[in-house]
């Protein structure tokens, strides 16, 4: 940290971060029955942000000697003087309170303690146990854990160090013969330890992958149409994160996303409140960002009503606002970006039962497979599992299903919010130029949307 | 480590190689054979957003990773450092998993050294003295362009620079080394009026030639077609043919074509592309190879993440699937040859990859394409999902227009896709003569008969 201070202080530029960022990550990939890919990964250097001349500049460096940081930092500095004349609207940052301290993520049983033996015998079981199933025709494993050291400093003040811990485990089977292949994953992670697989055993997630893929591959297609649909935890992260979330950070909106006009109007039924926080524990725990911001809670919609933004410094001035703490750097050689975090909808009153039962026609989603969507809140997602229901009874399992829609209409349609809540984005990864560790959820949610099929 | 085969490549990167040789005799002297790759590359990055500059960027990157096999056993560790001290550190981890993971079912094979291409233009001496000066100088172009439209909004973009020193040696006498660079930049726009926004359009260039940029080519074609996407009208369930662009192509074939091919996916059984070698798969208008190979291209360099040489791969003749696309290791399990595909930067194991698909263009122009389609649709664009596996995909064709009686008429929306790839490759009915580039893909229109949309 005492480096990092030099450096900042000896700035010339009005604005200056230096952000140390060490990841050592391990991941190991198999696949029916072969260790695929394997390693450990030491990722380390320091990030020097500048804003001169009302324009950023970045640099960075895999060296915390002083005398590479300070060239950085000229780097640095001239890359925002070399742009400066080109610029139009100069970066303006809003004032923030600086922020002062150690924070740690929550972790019981640290995954330095388990060994790399440990952590590969554990996935040969979970390979072995996929393909012990005759149906079973090939399987994927994989497991990844990032462990993070931090330190941000800022010439505004704050001073920074975070440790961080993110294990993730995905398990997969594929049934079938020929080019006739049904492939199932199930997926889990979250900020902590080892005690992850205690919480959240691996077993159920085996079962369902090797149950479900074989199901699966004798499932019918469905019909397509508006349907009445009830959707799981994992699909409501997918829809906050990737149809509602990315249009309202702030950068989006800026741009021209369809939230641009819609702010203080309602885009959903009254059930639904929508959140993104950084400090609850979940794939997307960030407790300061790296702008040395404090991460608050941002109610994005508030009983139906459009009401929350993604910050950073720069856009919080633009629109003259407090920073959310949003501003995320994938690895020490990113600069910032405007990311989610843990990104959900609240819980309401209804039992998973209770809606099923209530339900005359329609289908039970479960489970982003993949999925894409717009800045107009246009998306089309793949389903994992889809059932019929019928007279509030659940039916058969389709396959190759895809829900289609506007967020916003079809968040209107939200009749029924059910008080089970999980944080279940699976592999929770998102891609906007650079990654970021994101988590999302909710409760189970009754709304209309347009199914698809193939 | 075996010297006298040496094939050095095209190298000026010594001080990489020492550094390379030295890390695996350190991992042979405990016992490992070693394959140790480098990189050391500058890059400048120009990002624009909202009609305006947002950042730039001047960095340089080092890494080297190292997998080791002892008693066929597998290890692999790596870091961003090319100093001896953390490079040796990242050797012992390596050597070390390779203690600890379980004997693989087949044995572990590196790369054996093979004579390299001698590939012209892969790198301009131009481009060393190339600063940011000059990025933000062609950032401003992009800029420019699109500013002469009151219409259009830039919504991002980026001008990159890369400067590139890649070298790798091994226990079997791999030692190669290459300098290669490049420009690549891309815009996002899209065009508004009268409260109406059209669909975003997406344009992407990139040469190994300072002379050749071509940024305001590329500005200009991405204004137009964002224009012509104004005022798209509401469209009814179609049916009829539909000739999907190169940004299509890329998502819906290129992609899946990609997975498919991979010869450890068709190992594991999740290509559906298993057992059909030598079979139709697809129209005889379609031919398809990976080649990284040509001169003066943005995608070629002379060997792989291995060492092997890059080559020119048939996968698809004239719909007949050819060649599948391997490295060293699924080739030994097929008996086969390495086709130079072992992709993968210094962070990750070698895996197989495509490095520059190309579908093959044919004589006829766009417009012949569009003359000869009687009731059609012309795709910019697929925003949606599909599955590796199966090659099932749904999702929403943007930037869509109407062909009627041979002519382009006008933009329609709301308009959806659904499928299987692998039973739209032989309804294919043409292909055209013009292509566009895409990060790693080379890709025409291509034309695909009696296909029906959904609103």
């Amino acid at each position: 940290m005492d480096v990092l201070n030099t450096v900042v202080e000896e700035s010339s530029a009005p604005y200056t971060e230096a952000r140390f960022h060490e990841r050592n990550k391990t991941h190991l990939i198999l696949r029916k029955g072969e260790l695929e890919d394997i390693k450990c990964e030491t990722h380390a250097g320091v990030g020097i942000r500048v804003l001169q001349d009302g324009t950023w500049g970045f640099s960075s460096v895999n060296s915390v000697e002083k005398k590479a940081l300070k060239s950085t930092l000229i780097t640095a500095i001239k890359m925002a003087e070399t742009a400066s004349p080109v610029k139009k609207h100069k970066v303006t940052l809003q004032e923030v309170t600086a922020v002062i301290g150690k924070f740690s993520a929550p972790v019981k049983d640290p995954l330095e303690n388990h060994s790399l033996e440990e952590k590969i015998d554990f996935c040969v079981d979970i390979d072995k146990s996929v393909l012990s199933h005759d149906a079973i025709k090939s399987s994927l494993i994989y497991y990844e854990e990032l462990l993070d050291s931090k330190y941000i400093v800022t010439s505004d003040g704050s001073q920074v160090s975070i440790q961080d811990s993110k294990p993730q485990i995905f398990v997969g089977a594929v049934a079938g013969t020929g080019s006739d292949l049904v492939s199932y994953v199930d997926a889990y992670g979250t900020t902590g330890g080892w005690e992850m697989f205690s919480e959240h055993p691996v077993e159920p997630m085996i079962e369902k992958a090797v149950t479900t893929a074989q199901n699966l591959l004798h499932a019918s297609y469905p019909k397509g149409g508006t349907s009445t649909v009830i959707l799981d935890p994992g699909l409501v992260g997918l829809l906050s994160h990737e149809a509602v979330g990315h249009t309202v950070e702030a950068d989006t909106v800026l741009s021209g996303a369809i939230t641009k006009d819609l702010y203080g109007t309602s885009v959903a039924s009254e059930s639904v409140t929508m959140v993104d926080a950084g400090v609850m524990k979940g794939g997307g725990w960030v407790p300061v960002d790296d702008e040395g911001v404090k991460c608050r809670d941002v109610t994005l919609i508030d009983q139906g009503i459009l009401s929350g933004m993604l910050h950073n410094r720069e856009t919080a001035c633009i629109m003259n606002t407090e920073p959310t703490g949003n501003a995320r750097a994938w690895e020490y050689d990113y600069h910032p970006l405007i990311r989610m975090r843990n990104t959900y909808i609240e819980p309401g009153e209804w039992s998973e039962e209770e809606i099923i039962e209530e339900t005359k026609n329609g289908y039970f989603l479960k489970g982003a497979r993949t999925g894409q969507a717009d800045v107009d809140a246009e998306f089309v997602f793949q389903v994992k599992e889809a059932y019929t229901i019928h007279q509030g009874e659940l039916g058969e399992l389709l396959r190759s299903v895809t829900m289609t829609g506007n967020a916003f209409e079809v968040l209107q349609t939200v009749d029924a919010v059910g008080k089970t809540f999980a944080l279940d984005m699976g592999f929770g990864v998102c891609m906007k130029g650079q990654l970021a560790s994101v988590d999302g959820g909710g409760p189970h949610l009754r709304c209309k949307l347009l199914i698809g099929g193939t | 480590m075996n010297k006298k085969e040496l094939d050095r490549g095209p190298t000026d990167v010594e001080d990489l190689l020492t550094l390379l040789e030295d890390i695996v005799v350190f991992c042979e002297h405990r016992g490992a054979y070693a394959e140790a790759y480098g990189v050391k590359k500058r890059e400048i990055i120009v990002s624009l957003e909202r009609d305006d500059i947002t950042l730039c960027v001047e960095q340089s990157i080092s890494g080297i990773g190292i997998r080791t096999c002892m008693e066929n056993r597998l290890g692999f560790a790596c870091c961003n450092s090319i100093d001896t001290e953390r490079a040796l550190k990242t050797a012992e981890k390596a050597v070390k998993m390779s203690r600890k993971t379980p004997s693989a079912p087949d044995n572990i094979q590196f790369a054996f050294p093979r004579s390299l291409p001698s590939i012209k233009g892969l790198l301009d001496t131009e481009l060393t003295g190339f600063d940011a000066a000059d990025a933000v100088h062609q950032a401003r172009i992009l800029l420019q362009v699109t500013s002469d439209y009151p219409q259009i909004r830039l919504d991002t973009g980026e001008f990159f620079v890369s400067e590139k020193e890649r070298a790798i040696c091994n226990s079997n006498g791999i030692f190669a080394g290459e300098h290669t660079g490049g420009l690549s930049w891309y815009l996002i726009v899209l065009a508004r009026e009268g409260g109406e926004v059209g669909s975003f359009e997406y344009e992407y260039g990139c040469t190994t030639q300072v002379d050749e940029r071509a940024v305001e080519t590329t500005a200009h074609t991405a204004v137009t077609r964002a224009l012509h996407n104004l005022h798209a009208q509401k469209c009814q369930a179609f049916s009829g043919d539909i000739i999907l662009g190169p940004e299509a192509v890329s998502t819906l074939l290129g992609d899946t074509i990609a997975f498919a091919a991979n010869a450890t996916n068709v190992h594991m059984g999740q290509s559906s592309l298993s057992g059909h070698t030598g079979k139709a798969i697809a129209s005889p208008k379609l031919t398809v190879r990976d080649d990284s190979t040509l001169p003066y291209s943005y995608n070629s360099s002379s060997f792989d993440r291995e060492g092997c040489p890059h080559q020119a791969v048939p996968i698809i003749d004239d719909g007949i699937l050819n060649h599948f696309l391997h490295h060293t290791q699924s080739a030994f399990r097929e008996h086969t040859e390495s086709t130079g595909n072992a992709t993968g930067s210094f962070a990750e194991m070698p895996r197989i990859d495509i490095t520059h698909l190309i579908i093959e263009p044919s004589s006829k122009s766009l417009t012949q394409l569009i003359e000869e389609t009687e009731k059609g649709l012309l795709i910019s664009r697929f925003s949606g999902s599909g599955e590796d596996v199966s090659g099932a995909f749904s999702g929403g064709l943007k930037g869509s227009h109407v062909i009627s009686s041979g002519e382009v008429s006008h933009p329609v929306k709301g308009i959806a896709l659904r499928g299987n790839i692998f039973e739209i490759l032989p309804k294919i009915c043409d292909i055209s003569s013009e292509t566009a580039q895409y990060p790693h893909m080379t890709l025409p229109y291509v034309k695909i008969a009696s296909m029906s949309c959904v609103t």
